[in-house]
């Protein structure tokens, strides 16, 4: 195939061309045989006017010479150079936020990236980050349909986009980029420093649940279900009407008995479902199990003391009791071990243990000689092992030293009372003081449960991730409407969370539920690389110039004398 | 053969006539004007001793008893002097025209016994007299020479002739276009006492005009050629040169008592010699 750099130039070449080859056929010197050609020269020699003849024919000659370099010339193709494409390189950010699931939005998201992408100069060089759950560089190098593909092939996320793990990524791909944009292609307003926005906008009507948290309820004393809406007027409020555009609504839901249960909070008919359902695990309060080892019966003052903690909820009960050789063996079953005047056979690590009137063994700590302990001195009134009663007025006969840990309290043998990370022991046998038939043995029993017995509470999730399942759940669905109050904290990790068969939406960061109308979103304009001037085609001209030249020289040749 | 029958026929048609029109003056059998051994009586004079005795007329003596003696003119061949142009500018018609225009009037001239002296003006034969009727052949045969060579009349008379020519009748058939001079060769037989005729031959197909605009002019004798941009305003200047020359040519016969003619070669030889005959051109 022939491929011609200006088609318009080579007709007018070609037009151009037939017009010389006409003319130069015309001026083409015919033979002709004649009789006597002394008399043609003689006759032309009289002529008159031969200046003029002669200027005449050599301009005549002239024109058709420059009328042949013209031609020549517009066959050759000429053209003014053009400058250089600016090329700008694109640093592609797509927002792949759960938010992006409401309507149509990734759909359009799409559309939006790949019109960036397609009007991008020839050459410009693309780095495609996708950030849905997590960021990831999609795809870099500079081919346009591979570009595309990798933008049709990104999905939006369950979660909330980490923006700045993009633009860590952006940045990073932007070095060895020339001059780059680096255009994020999301739905959310605002700026972001060091990257141009180009918004999807889409109205969509949407009545998101921001949070959802138990908090106290002054006026009945009990608890209440605080409810943070966000909506455009979808969610039709009980006593409080429709919510307003962009407006937000606590809704203060009465919660059902105590007792271990999930809340399920749905509004219904909006664009994007995912926020319409917020689900909160209500845990009991943690109640630890506890365990007495003794070598014989235990102190019927300290069974009695744990069972007044059982019956307030403080520890859960029945109340076990076992022996020290058993006690390693009871040590993983059980979040407080009690050694009621014994030792265990064995260090038992990790546990969490109450020593009372421990004799010498596998402790961690050191039991000293044992001593007169009448007078108690340096009591650590401020000690959480010693809120809510007085214990200088213990009052022990005798007792041991305990060395190690923070001294609670001191005798004569040294400290009597010791507490440290997963231990607290008394050195003397409370049933021989005033302790165990006070009523402040059990207020400091269960201090040493509250001091002990947090860390294994915490160990349970409040929320379960997609895929766990909440145990001993039974779901209570309330629905989204009720009492009105503004305000409440957000509650755990936001996200969607897999309880049982449901998937939940669990607090919401605001900025994915973050649907509002398009007049409120600023839509700044991205940047884009700047085309070259395209070389300018000279053929048509010369052809043009040429063609006018050898009418020129016709009407010369005709009108010379 | 240069003639076709029809054609003989028509050269035995202008023998006859020309025999009638110029009896006792056009031919071999014409009597010279000065005495000598004739046919024709001249005149009586008197008796000279030495005179022949057979030219004594005794009838007039008996009569007047006084010895005359009849003369006679003498019967002397006329020089018929034929400048056929076989230069290359005659090349076509105008060669065949001016070969049969001079074979006729020689055929003429043999028929009566003149001489005829065929001057070939270029071309690649040379010079040849001929007489008497037995010769015609040959001379027709010389006339139907090749049209080669350039035009050089004057050149021609005067190496063909003889200083010593005592006149006669010359015509020159021919284009006269010679670059020396179309006059020159006139002047030259004047000079030599002849009467010389001057029979221009036209061949209107090569003079017609070349095609308007560039064009190379080739010269059909010499094949010198140039490069001209012809318009109708040069084309009608070239007519107006062209006529202007012939125009020259018939005043300088006019002033020097030289016959012209100018024929158009396609013009059949028959009416070109009858109308040099009319014109008393092959009398003395």
């Amino acid at each position: 195939m022939i491929e011609f750099l200006d088609p318009a130039g080579f007709v007018l070449g070609l037009a151009a061309a037939g017009v010389l080859a006409a003319h130069l056929v015309q001026r083409r010197a015919r033979k002709h045989v004649v009789p006597f050609l002394q008399l043609w020269t003689a006759t032309l020699a009289l002529r008159p006017g031969g200046f003029g003849a002669r200027v005449a024919r050599w301009l005549d000659l002239l024109l058709v010479l420059l009328a042949c370099a013209l031609v020549a010339a517009a066959a050759g193709g000429p053209r003014i150079p053009g400058t250089p494409d600016r090329v700008r390189d694109l640093v592609l950010v797509l927002d792949g936020g759960v938010s992006l699931r409401a309507g149509q939005r990734h759909a359009k998201l799409v559309k939006v990236a790949e019109a960036e992408i397609a009007r991008r100069a020839k050459g410009t060089r693309f780095a495609v980050i996708g950030v849905a759950d997590e960021g990831a560089t999609l795809w870099t190098g500079d081919d346009v349909g591979e570009a595309i593909a990798a933008v049709r092939a990104h999905q939006a996320g369950w979660t909330g986009a980490p923006r700045d793990e993009a633009l860590e990524l952006a940045r990073a791909a932007a070095e060895g980029l020339r001059d780059p944009d680096v255009v994020l292609v999301t739905h959310r307003r605002g700026r972001a420093e060091g990257l141009r926005l180009r918004t999807v906008v889409e109205a969509v009507k949407n009545a998101g649940i921001a949070s959802l948290a138990v908090v106290g309820d002054p006026e009945s004393g009990g608890s209440v279900a605080r409810l943070l809406l966000r909506g455009d007027g979808m969610v039709s409020v009980e006593g409080k009407g429709d919510v307003e555009v962009h407006g937000t609504a606590d809704v203060a839901v009465p919660l059902p008995p105590s007792g271990e249960k999930t809340i399920a909070v749905t509004s219904k008919g909006d664009g994007f479902l995912p926020d319409d359902v917020a689900y909160l695990v209500l845990s009991e309060p943690p109640r630890p199990r506890l365990i007495v080892i003794s070598e014989g019966e235990p102190s019927a003052f300290l069974v009695a003391a744990l069972q007044a903690l059982e019956s307030t909820g403080m520890i859960k009960g029945p109340l076990d009791k076992t022996t020290p050789a058993h006690a390693v063996e009871a040590a993983g079953r059980y979040d407080l071990l009690v050694f009621d005047r014994c030792a265990p056979p064995e260090r038992i690590p990790g546990a969490r243990a109450l020593y009372l009137a421990p004799p010498p063994g596998a402790l961690p700590f050191q039991v000293g000689d044992e001593g007169d302990a009448s007078a108690l001195f340096d009591v650590q009134k401020e000690h959480p092992l010693l809120l809510g009663f007085d214990f200088s007025r213990v009052a022990p006969l005798r007792a041991r030293a305990i060395l190690g840990g923070d001294a609670v309290a001191t005798a004569a043998p040294g400290p009597v009372a010791a507490a440290a990370r997963g231990w607290v022991a008394l050195g003397f046998d409370p049933d021989r003081s005033l302790l165990a038939a006070s009523p402040a043995y059990p207020l400091f029993l269960r201090n040493a449960v509250e001091y002990l017995a947090p860390a294994a509470s915490a160990e349970r999730p409040e929320f379960y991730a997609i895929g766990e399942t909440a145990p001993e759940s039974g779901l209570a669905t309330i629905e989204g409407h009720g009492t009105i109050r503004v305000g409440g904290p957000l509650l755990g990790p936001p996200g969607f969370w897999r309880l049982e068969d449901a998937t939940l939406a669990v607090n919401f960061l605001e900025k994915d539920v973050d649907l509002a109308p398009p007049d409120e979103r600023s839509d700044p304009l991205p940047g884009v690389g700047e085309p070259g001037e395209p070389a300018r085609p000279l053929a048509p001209h010369f052809s043009a110039a040429a063609i006018v030249l050898l009418l020129i020289a016709w009407w010369v040749f005709w009108r010379s004398p | 053969m240069i003639f076709s029958a029809h054609e003989i026929a028509q050269l035995r048609h202008l023998e006859l006539l020309a025999a009638k029109v110029v009896r006792g003056q056009l031919s071999g059998e014409r009597a010279m004007r000065k005495p000598g051994p004739g046919s024709g009586f001249r005149e009586h004079r008197a008796y000279h001793p030495g005179d022949a005795l057979r030219t004594v007329d005794w009838h007039a003596y008996a009569r007047m008893n006084t010895l005359v003696v009849k003369e006679f003119d003498a019967e002397e061949a006329l020089d018929l002097v034929l400048l056929q142009d076989c230069s290359g500018s005659m090349r076509g018609d105008a060669a065949t025209c001016a070969a049969k225009v001079c074979a006729a009037l020689g055929a003429i001239a043999l028929q009566q016994l003149d001489r005829v002296l065929w001057i070939p003006v270029g071309g690649a034969r040379a010079t040849e007299s001929f007489s008497g009727r037995a010769r015609l052949t040959d001379l027709l045969e010389k006339a139907d020479a090749e049209a080669t060579g350039r035009t050089d009349l004057l050149g021609a008379a005067r190496a063909s002739l003889p200083r010593a020519a005592r006149g006669g009748v010359a015509f020159l058939v021919s284009d006269f276009f010679d670059p020396s001079s179309a006059t020159a060769a006139l002047t030259f037989l004047l000079g030599r006492r002849y009467r010389a005729h001057a029979i221009l031959v036209e061949d209107r197909e090569a003079l017609r005009p070349p095609p308007l605009g560039r064009v190379r002019l080739i010269d059909r004798e010499t094949g010198e050629a140039r490069t001209l941009d012809l318009t109708e305003q040069t084309v009608a200047e070239y007519r107006r040169s062209r006529e202007a020359r012939i125009e020259g040519l018939r005043g300088f016969c006019r002033r020097a008592g030289a016959g012209f003619l100018r024929v158009r070669a396609d013009q059949p030889f028959f009416e070109i010699v009858r109308a040099a005959i009319a014109r008393g051109w092959l009398g003395r």
